[in-house]
């Protein structure tokens, strides 16, 4: 009885203070809408960069006078150092074969000899995939005797460490602007609302109600304001992702725990700005 | 059951109620005379504790306006019934629910609810009207709405700010004809009042106040 006498009277704010409530719950939708975007945006450059993170690989190249045993000892020290997830051995014999397949051509044909190198080729662990990591470890193999050369495509892992990291920070940025913007715009509905009842709020003051239920109907109102605004946004995210996938890009990640994601903020914010509305502006006793 | 102990209330500074002590019984009638802007509102206010004396002290039962914490207030309020000139009725609901609406916020079961309702809306006569809303009825039929609403939560008094200020003659003597009635059963009722009318025509205990100060009785 109480608790839908609440939820009845929560709903009543809307269509007291209609126009404020459209603009608020629209304001909701158009920052949730973003925000997913945005998730969505990080999520599928987030899979594309661990991809190319995973597909990182140092090679070290081998002294060419090294015999195999010595070999066999640069394996063992490269083997102690830490973050490596992978080794490979790729003998003369190995980088011949693959020359052949790359270029078609046999490398004895040509040079009657094989000057290519031994190698070893290094997979990082996921946590090492990064461009400080793969310093540290590039310059302590380097440091191994009859180890010639390491390379890697250091260009690559640096700009993208560098560029996501400014990326993120201002999709962060953007983020708690739009959430700030809603907040606030829905902070004012509630005041508005708030204003649109006082006259039910000086009845439930004289006929006895205690503060926590004349308040409540507010925060509820909030609330449902901004479950709503997610359901919404929800859906738009929903058939935004299908056309894009359908028309622009069919590899396009969505994941379920953005729209679980959009459903907590639209209810944090829409409770926390009313209750922090209500606060202010709901003067009981 | 009320008592005012040397009351002085300023607001802003001015000066609203000055020296205020009168006390009323248990089940008393007692109006409450004076010309417009002589504070009986603001006396009114101090019962229902709306407002606090700057200095001095309201006693309503076991609450005192000295020691009442914001927690109590409903509790107090919930033992008073307050009606206004201007009624103040919900428009978007009917007179049923108007009148519900104080069981409501205290959390009344539903059925105790309509069963309360229902007598209350019989004993001011308009259990017929229920399913109406405020702006179907007549001032007079509004102001019966209030006073049900007013003694559903069984208040040991009525507090009535000219109740009967937007009424003509013969409803003013409708409206009063209902609280003296409640008055008979036991309740008490402090009105404020500057009908002339109504105090010639009803002989009830007189505090007349002017310009915030309480004349002699
Ligand atoms: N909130 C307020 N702020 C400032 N002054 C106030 C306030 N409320 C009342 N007053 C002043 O207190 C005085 C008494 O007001 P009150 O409403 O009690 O008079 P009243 O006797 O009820 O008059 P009326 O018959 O017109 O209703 C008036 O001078 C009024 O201007
Ligand atoms: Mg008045």
């Amino acid at each position: 009885m109480n608790f839908w006498f609440t939820i009845r009277e929560g709903f009543k704010g809307f269509s007291r203070a209609r126009l404020s409530t459209f603009i608020s719950i629209s304001s909701i939708v158009f920052s949730l809408f973003l925000i997913s975007v945005f998730l969505i945006v990080s999520l599928n450059i987030d899979s594309w960069i661990s991809q190319l993170r995973s597909k990182l690989e140092l090679e070290v190249f081998i002294d060419r006078t090294k015999s195999d045993n010595e070999i066999q000892l640069i394996q063992q020290k490269i083997n102690k150092i830490n973050g490596l997830a992978e080794i490979n051995y790729i003998s003369k014999e190995d980088a011949a074969k693959r020359f052949e397949k790359e270029f078609g051509q046999n490398i004895y044909s040509i040079l009657n000899s094989n000057p290519l190198p031994a190698s070893f080729v290094l997979k990082l662990k996921k946590e090492h995939q990064n461009a400080q990591s793969a310093q540290i470890i590039t310059s302590e193999i380097s440091k191994i005797d009859g180890v010639e050369e390491v390379i890697y495509q250091k260009e690559l892992i640096s700009v993208i460490d560098n560029y996501i990291e400014i990326l993120y920070l201002g999709g962060i940025l953007i983020i708690v602007l739009l959430i700030t913007i809603t907040f606030i715009l829905l902070y004012n509905t509630i005041r508005l609302t708030i204003y649109a009842r006082r006259d039910i709020i000086e009845i439930m003051k004289l006929v006895g109600a205690k503060k926590s239920f004349i308040k409540r109907p507010f925060v509820i109102e909030g609330i449902l304001q901004g479950v709503l605004g997610a359901g919404f946004a929800c859906v738009a995210v929903y058939f935004a992702v299908k056309l894009i996938i359908r028309f622009v890009y069919p590899y396009l990640i969505l994941k379920s725990e953005i729209f679980a994601i959009l459903f907590v903020l639209g209810f944090l914010i829409g409770y926390l700005s009313s209750w922090m509305s209500v606060r202010k502006h709901l003067q009981t006793y | 059951m009320i008592e005012f102990y040397n009351v002085h209330t300023k607001i802003d500074n001015s000066v609203i109620l000055n020296n205020i002590t009168f006390r009323i019984l248990k089940g008393e009638f007692v109006f409450l005379k004076g010309s417009s802007g002589a504070g009986k509102s603001t006396i009114l206010r101090h019962i229902y504790m709306d407002l606090y004396p700057t200095q001095g002290m309201v006693i309503v039962e076991n609450y005192s306006s000295a020691k009442i914490s914001d927690k109590e207030i409903p509790f107090l309020r919930r033992k008073l019934g307050v009606i206004f000139q201007d009624f103040k009725l919900l428009s978007d609901r009917n007179v049923f629910d108007n009148v519900a609406f104080a069981l409501r916020v205290t959390g009344a079961k539903s059925n105790e609810i309509k069963r309360k309702v229902m007598r209350v809306l019989t004993e001011v006569n308009l259990g017929q009207k229920r399913n109406m809303y405020p702006s179907e009825l007549s001032g007079g039929e509004q102001q019966r709405v209030a006073i049900a609403r007013a003694i559903i939560n069984n208040p040991f008094i009525i507090l009535a700010d000219e109740p009967t200020g937007n009424l003509d003659t013969k409803t003013s003597v409708e409206i009063m004809e209902i609280l003296e009635k409640i008055n008979r059963q036991g309740t008490a009722v402090l009105m404020a009042t500057h009908s002339q009318e109504i105090l010639k025509k009803y002989k009830h205990r007189t505090l007349t106040i002017e310009n915030g100060i309480l004349e002699k009785e």
